[in-house]
């Protein structure tokens, strides 16, 4: 029987460091493995014994592309814990600074990670050398995602101005108002961005998933709602941990996730579109229509569209917000969590990102979990490998190597946030 | 298009990752009007939206090469062979040397850039910075003063 190997040491064009493990024995794929060597980083240390007001400013240190999502399941953590909600301008605040980071994030994948994939290019600077005007495009849409972060978080790495309770200053309205002269062309930009990336071409392929994402009653999710899926888990946050179970496999520092008593799922922006496709403006509805897609989608080769309906609807809401801004009274209201434990998922860019603290008496950490999208479509991925080369055993291995490295991008994994697990139990003296 | 500008690439948090936005941050405070500042994670696109309307940028960052510890390395990517090291502890594949040929293929470059390697020790998380890469610190921001008064000249 002959056995045939793919294998990449050092997967390109992903956030981290990981590899890929594909074994084909005959006609079957016996095995597919995502691995992720680049150690675990111990955040609990970081963490264990540091005030209740620190988890936002430590947790921001997870990712370089996404500070906001580990910023905004950390205060909204807190914020339960201590039984109390922020005013709506804040609340609307916090919707606007995400925006900013679904804008960075979806534009830098679809741009440069992952568009070179289907047309073709080893790399994005390759590609630019023919799709200059496209690429301009990317990076100027990119930098008022940037813009939105730097007025509303403070700074554009590593925002420092959002704390437990709101933020410690709010913008002016006129601060606000200066950016939607360019938010208006970056919502037209992400139009074109989706007629762009529709007209790739799409492998043909399918499998039934389970979707799960935020459904908030009057929003398309982004900060609050309750945990959904298509195959009816209907939960509170508080019931993350109840409902999903996490696994350690050999090969990876990353832990797999499972919805108990089921199997793997699926998170991140197709599953968002899935489950909440009637809370997307009418400009996004329609830019989906002509771009082909229905209101439910299953190929994950076409996320990358999603994505970019996504980049419209955050461009559009964010128009939105600060049309109808009123300065909060406050910048930021007082969360006292002491004794008390508290959960929240958000939608980072990449799927729902869970946050789980308790506190001692003092308000200090004991006990922390975090578990980022990444680590959820892990297993998702590794069975999208497995079924996506058994229908293409007839490709060559460098044909074969291309589709798989792509069908991992299909899911944006920040690998590097994927390893930053942090799960911790300290026991109380 | 007269303005200088300083980027710090890394993370304060990572070891030795934080010379750059260290001495970014301590230039801050004394720096004139016409100089700016930045501290950025090195990410490419980040890194052209910063320097694309500067006539003069200095970026610096932690690199390895294999020289001792504390080493400052000074690149002119543009005047001579692209940017020869990578960033160690980034996460991000994308990052400056990507950032520069982009820049190329895209013309969106400063008029001059100027690059500062610090030869890192390590990258550990919560770890300060290592004793020889600290004591780079006053060195690497009087370079870096020269290299803007360079630049003043230049565009004066």
């Amino acid at each position: 029987m002959t056995i045939r190997t793919i294998k990449v040491d050092h997967l390109a064009r992903v956030e981290g460091e990981g590899s890929l493990y594909l074994r084909i024995q005959g006609n079957e794929v016996a095995e597919a493995r995502l691995s992720i060597f680049e150690p675990p980083r111990f955040f609990e240390a970081l963490l264990r014994g540091r005030a209740y007001s620190e988890a936002p400013d430590i947790t921001a240190r997870i990712c370089g592309i996404c500070p906001v999502a580990y910023q905004m399941s950390a205060v909204h953590a807190m914020e339960r814990a201590a039984g109390v909600k922020v005013s709506e301008p804040l609340r609307k605040l916090r919707r606007l600074l995400y925006c900013g980071e679904w804008i960075e994030s979806h534009i830098l994948h679809i741009y440069m990670l992952h568009a070179p994939d289907f047309l073709g290019y080893q790399d994005a600077i390759e590609m630019a050398r023919d799709h200059t005007d496209a690429v301009n495009r990317g990076l100027e849409l990119k930098k008022t995602g940037n813009q939105l972060i730097r007025l509303l978080g403070g700074r554009e790495i590593h925002p420092i101005n959002i704390r437990v309770g709101g933020f410690y200053k709010c913008p002016e309205e006129k601060e606000l108002k200066a950016l939607g002269e360019k938010l208006k062309w970056a919502r037209d930009a992400a139009l074109e961005t989706v007629r762009w990336v529709s007209g790739f071409p799409f492998p043909e392929y399918r499998r039934d998933y389970e979707f799960v994402a935020l459904r908030h009653s009057s929003n398309y999710p982004i900060n609050e709602g309750r945990i959904v899926s298509s195959k009816g888990v209907d939960i509170d946050a508080c019931e993350f941990e109840d409902t999903f179970e996490e696994r350690q496999v050999p090969h990876s520092n990353a832990l797999h996730a499972f919805v108990k008593g089921r199997g793997a799922y699926f998170v991140g922006p197709m599953a968002r579109y899935n489950l909440n496709f009637t809370k997307l403006p009418e400009l996004a509805r329609s830019a989906a229509k002509e771009a082909g897609l229905g209101e439910h989608c299953d190929n994950p080769f076409q996320s990358i569209i999603i994505r970019a309906i996504e980049a419209v609807f955050a461009c559009d809401e964010a128009l939105t917000l600060i049309e109808e801004y009123e300065p909060p009274e406050e910048p930021a209201i007082d969360v006292l969590p002491r004794g008390k434990t508290g959960w929240a998922c958000t939608e980072a860019p990449r799927g729902i990102l869970y946050h789980r603290y308790q506190m001692d008496a003092n308000g200090d950490i004991i006990a922390a979990s975090i578990i980022p999208p990444t680590s959820q479509n892990q297993k998702t991925i590794e069975d999208d490998l497995c079924a996506m080369a058994a229908d293409n055993l007839d490709l060559d291995d460098e044909a074969l190597q291309w589709r798989c490295e792509q069908t991992i991008r299909n899911y944006d994994p920040c690998i590097s946030c994927a390893t930053h697990f942090l799960n911790l139990e300290v026991e109380r003296r | 298009m007269n303005s200088v500008l300083v980027i710090g690439i890394g993370d304060e948090t990572l070891g030795d990752d934080a010379i750059g936005p260290t001495v970014a941050q301590q230039l801050e405070s004394y720096m004139p009007k016409e100089v700016s500042i930045k501290r950025l994670s090195g990410e490419a696109l980040g890194l052209i939206a910063a320097w694309e309307n500067a006539s003069k940028a200095i970026v610096l960052d932690a690199v390895k090469t294999g020289a001792s510890p504390g080493t400052i390395h000074r690149f002119e990517p543009l005047n001579s062979t692209p940017f020869p090291v990578s960033h160690a502890p980034s996460s991000h594949q994308f990052g400056i040397a990507e950032a520069v040929e982009m820049g190329r293929v895209l013309d969106r470059l400063p008029q001059t850039l100027v690059i500062f390697g610090v030869e890192a020790e390590g990258f550990e998380r919560g770890d300060p910075m290592s004793p020889k890469v600290r004591a780079a610190v006053p060195i690497l921001q009087r370079r870096v003063i020269e290299e803007i008064e360079l630049g003043v000249k230049v565009n004066a």
